[in-house]
C-alpha cells in the first residue's frame, strides 16, 4: 500500500469544484498583481517561510511532549526564543502562541475578568479593532465591566485622557498601538507610565505594529503584549501570541492537554502551558519562527525607513490628486485610507482589482468608531510591507489618478 | 444572452445576496444603455477598461467591467426571489444583434 496514496485523493475526487488548485483561475496563480493590502495579511511570504512551512508540512508530527519522536528541532521552542528576543522579553515562557491577535485578545481580556471575578471599569478608546471592542462590549452586555470609549479628535491618544477617565474601579486598559485605519503609533511608554500610577492592568494590542515599527514590550511599562503572526512578522495566518508579565493576573480561560501532567486534574500553572491548551499549530509557528528571523535579518529600522519612503510619496500624491480624500496625510506605519469623491469604495477597490490587478481593502476595516468620526462609508486602504517596491507605488499611483479623473 | 453559471458567492450580514454571473458574450456599451431602461447606470467610459454598475432600487446592484463576461450581483434582502428572476429576465432578453428588447417588468 502507498501510504502517500490515502483516502484523501478519494475525497478531493467527491468535491472537485471547491477542492482541487486546478479549479483556481489561471490568472490568479500566474498573472502578476501588486498586493497592497498588508495591514489585513502579508504577501508575498518570505521563501524562508514557505521552506520552513513546506518542510513542517511534509515532515511527520514531532512536537515534542506529544510523540516517540525525539531527534527532531524543537521548532516550537525555537520560535518562542525568537519571537520573545525580538520583543525584548527576557523570559521565553512568556510569550504564549495562540491562533492570532484575535484570539490573544479574547484570551487576556475574558481571562483578566475572570480573575478579577467582580465588575469593574475597563477604558479604551474610539481606533480600536472589533478584537479589542467586541471582547470588551461582550463583557459590558454580561455586566462584568462597565466601558469608557475615548472619542479620539486625531490619530494619537493623549495619556491624560486616559487619566482623565480612571476611576476607582478602573482595572483595564486597552490601547492599540498602530492604527489600522489611521497608520498612527501610540507612545506606549507614556500611555504605560501612566496607566502604571492608576493601577490597571495595561493591555497593548500590536497587531499592526510587530514588524514593522521599533517596540520591545518586554522592556516597557505594559502589563500584556499581543502579536499576530500573519503580518508584519510574515508567518502563515492562524498564528499570532501575546506576552505577558504577570500570568497571576489572568486566568486561562482554556483548558485540555498540554502534552506534560497529564495526570493533573487541572489546568497547569506553569508558563506557557498555563494557556496553551491543546495541539499547537506546529507548522504555523514553526512559519512564525522563520519569519521573526526574516525581520530580524533585514531589521526593523530598514524596514521601517524603507516603508515611511513609499508611504510620503502615496502620501504626497494622493493629496496632489484632484478627487481624492485622504484621511491621515501623516500615518507612522505604511497605512494610507482615503475615497475618491463621487465613487463608492468598494467599487473603486473592485476597478483597481479588475481593471489593474491591484489589491487593497476597502470598507470600515472592522474600526467602525474610528470610521464614524472620519468618513462614515467606509474608506480604500493602502497598506505596504517591506516587499513593496517604489515602482508598485507609482503603478498605483497611475491607476487612482486614471480612476480619479474618470469620475469627474 | 445566456447565463452559463451562477455563483453565490457571499452572504451578508444585512441579509443582501451577492451573485455573480457568468454569460455567454462580453458585456457590451450596448448591453449597459440596455440596463439604463431598468434602473439608474454609471460608466467610468475613460479606464483602461471600463466601469459600469446598474442599480435598480429596493431589487439589486450590479457591477462589472465592459469587456468582461462576469457580472457582480448584489441583491436586496427584499424581494429577493423576485429580483433574481428579473435579473434574469433582463439579461436572457438582451440579444446583442438586435439591441434592446422589451421586458415585462414585475
Amino acid at each position: 500500500m502507498n501510504r502517500r496514496n490515502s483516502a484523501f485523493p478519494k475525497i478531493l475526487n467527491n468535491f472537485p469544484d471547491k477542492f482541487t488548485i486546478e479549479n483556481i483561475p489561471g490568472d490568479l496563480l500566474t498573472d502578476p498583481c501588486i498586493y497592497m493590502n498588508n495591514a489585513a495579511t502579508t504577501w508575498p511570504k518570505p521563501p524562508e517561510v514557505l521552506k520552513v512551512a513546506s518542510f513542517v508540512f511534509s515532515s511527520p508530527f514531532y512536537e515534542h511532549g506529544r510523540t516517540t519522536v525525539h531527534d527532531a528541532p524543537d521548532y516550537i521552542g525555537l520560535a518562542r526564543e525568537s519571537v520573545a528576543d525580538f520583543l525584548g522579553v527576557s523570559r521565553p515562557e512568556h510569550i504564549i502562541f495562540t491562533s492570532g491577535a484575535t484570539d490573544s485578545l479574547n484570551l487576556l481580556i475574558h481571562g483578566f475578568a475572570s480573575h478579577v471575578n467582580r465588575p469593574f471599569h475597563a477604558i479604551t478608546t474610539d481606533l480600536e479593532h472589533n478584537s479589542v471592542l467586541r471582547p470588551l462590549r461582550t463583557l459590558e452586555q454580561e455586566g462584568k465591566c462597565s466601558l469608557s470609549i475615548i472619542r479620539t479628535s486625531g490619530p494619537y491618544v493623549k495619556p491624560e485622557e486616559i487619566l482623565d477617565l480612571v476611576r476607582d474601579d478602573t482595572a483595564l486598559v486597552v490601547i492599540g498601538h498602530g492604527s489600522n485605519v489611521l497608520g498612527s503609533v501610540q507612545n506606549i511608554e507614556a500611555i504605560g507610565t501612566a496607566v502604571q500610577h492608576s493601577g490597571a492592568f495595561f493591555l497593548v494590542d500590536g497587531a499592526q505594529t510587530t514588524g514593522q515599527y521599533p517596540a520591545e514590550p518586554g522592556r516597557l511599562p505594559v502589563d500584556a503584549f499581543v502579536f499576530t503572526g500573519h503580518k508584519s512578522l510574515f508567518g502563515l495566518p492562524g498564528t499570532g501570541g501575546f506576552y505577558i508579565k504577570y500570568p497571576e493576573l489572568v486566568d486561562p480561560i482554556r483548558q485540555g492537554g498540554t502534552g506534560v501532567d497529564s495526570a493533573g486534574k487541572f489546568q497547569p500553572d506553569e508558563m506557557p502551558i498555563k494557556y496553551e491548551a491543546g495541539t499547537p499549530n506546529y507548522p504555523g509557528i514553526a512559519a512564525l519562527g522563520a519569519g521573526t528571523e526574516f525581520v530580524r535579518r533585514k531589521g526593523v529600522d530598514t524596514i521601517l525607513s524603507q516603508s515611511r519612503m513609499m508611504t510620503s510619496y502615496l502620501v504626497t500624491a494622493l493629496g496632489d490628486t484632484e478627487g481624492v480624500r485622504l484621511y491621515n496625510p501623516s500615518p507612522d506605519l505604511p497605512v494610507i485610507t482615503f475615497s475618491v469623491d463621487g465613487m463608492d469604495s468598494e467599487d473603486i477597490g473592485f476597478i483597481l482589482w479588475k481593471a489593474y490587478r491591484i489589491v487593497v481593502r476597502t470598507g470600515l476595516h472592522c474600526s467602525p468608531l474610528v470610521h464614524e468620526r472620519i468618513n462614515a462609508a467606509g474608506g480604500i486602504r493602502i497598506s505596504l510591507s517591506c516587499m513593496n517596491t517604489m515602482d508598485d507605488c507609482e503603478n498605483v499611483m497611475t491607476a487612482i489618478r486614471e480612476i480619479a479623473a474618470s469620475v469627474r | 444572452m445566456q447565463i452559463l453559471k451562477t455563483n453565490m458567492f457571499k452572504r451578508c450580514v444585512d441579509g443582501t445576496v451577492l451573485k455573480e454571473y457568468l454569460v455567454d458574450t462580453e458585456v457590451t456599451r450596448e448591453l449597459v444603455s440596455y440596463f439604463g431602461e431598468f434602473g439608474t447606470v454609471k460608466i467610468l467610459g475613460n479606464l483602461k477598461q471600463p466601469f459600469f454598475s446598474f442599480s435598480k432600487k429596493d431589487y439589486f446592484n450590479v457591477k462589472g467591467m465592459v469587456g468582461d463576461q462576469v457580472l457582480y450581483v448584489r441583491y436586496r434582502e427584499e424581494h429577493r426571489e423576485e429580483s433574481f428572476e428579473l435579473f434574469t429576465t433582463i439579461l436572457e432578453q438582451w440579444t446583442p444583434d438586435t439591441g434592446t428588447s422589451p421586458v415585462l417588468l414585475p
